[in-house]
């Protein structure tokens, strides 16, 4: 099969995965700082699936790579601040 | 020879471009989940109990929607690049109507809360809740009119596939992101 095929169907496999595992967590997970961890390292991570395998972010220049990836993960550290600190 | 480069050189001055848009767009979503998480950190207890009153399983649903049809957009793009426009195609209406999924899901879940007598005005954790996924449904419905432009410009009998797909699809793929955000953040949130 198609290397760029089966990278991508790799990709929606593991974004499934992640996010039945993040419903799972709310479930399953008491410790409110270890949940809300969790979930938004799974929704950066996710985000930053899409970005690198569907939106072939790895083909950008430098500086572009690194907004795009600076704000995925800048936005799952605020949520999650914000979520810890109230 | 002319041509070839002609269309080399739109290329690569429109990829930056759409790059541009989307980071924009990016950031100003960031402003609002700031903003969410700055109000929803003076009310806590208003904002989880309201959180409470949302239906997971409808958000997850939307996830999987949403996630299935960017999988089915990237697998044409990766078709087209092999000069598959047929096959792409396919994938374009599969991500078309899985995607149009996410529309149906947004109307049960809007019309239950209306219903139920919640509307933007009940209190700050549902202006908030309207306000964004009304945002992003905005976003939605912008690239679902792309979808179907893209199906549209790969009809059997055309060549060539046109250089704006790939900013069609980049689009469709940011509706995914932020939904990857606003689904936790709203419905996933200690709270439930």
């Amino acid at each position: 099969m198609d290397r760029l095929v089966l990278i991508r169907s790799a990709t929606w496999a593991a974004l499934v995965g992640a996010t039945i595992c993040s419903a799972w967590a709310v479930s399953h997970l008491s410790n409110q700082a270890a949940l809300v961890g969790t979930i938004m390292a799974l929704a950066a991570g996710k985000a930053v699936l899409v970005l690198r395998n569907f939106m072939d972010l790895g083909k950008l220049p430098a500086p572009l790579r690194w907004l795009f990836t600076g704000w995925a993960a800048s936005c799952a550290v605020l949520i999650f601040t914000f979520a810890a600190l109230s | 020879m002319a041509e070839a480069m002609a269309e080399e050189s739109v290329d690569a001055g429109e990829t930056p471009g759409v790059w541009t848009f989307l980071a924009a767009d990016s950031v100003g979503f960031a402003i609002f989940f700031a903003v969410f998480m700055s109000e929803r950190a003076k009310a806590p207890a208003l904002f989880d109990q309201s959180a409470r009153m949302l239906d997971i399983r409808l958000g997850l649903a939307n996830t999987l929607i949403l996630v299935t049809s960017g999988w089915l957009v990237a697998l044409a793009m990766a078709l087209i690049q092999r000069g598959r426009a047929g096959r792409a195609r396919l994938c374009l209406i599969g991500g078309l109507v899985i995607g149009s999924g996410f529309a149906v899901l947004k109307v049960i879940e809007y019309h239950a809360k209306i219903a139920h007598g919640i509307t933007p005005a009940t209190n700050g954790f549902f202006t908030f809740y309207f306000i964004l996924t009304g945002v992003h449904f905005l976003h939605y419905a912008i690239g679902l009119g792309v979808l179907v432009a893209m199906i549209a410009a790969l009809r059997p009998g055309v060549r060539a596939a046109p250089q704006w797909l790939e900013s069609g699809a980049l689009y469709w793929h940011l509706v995914d992101v932020l939904w990857l955000f606003l689904f936790p953040m709203l419905y996933l949130l200690p709270g439930h």
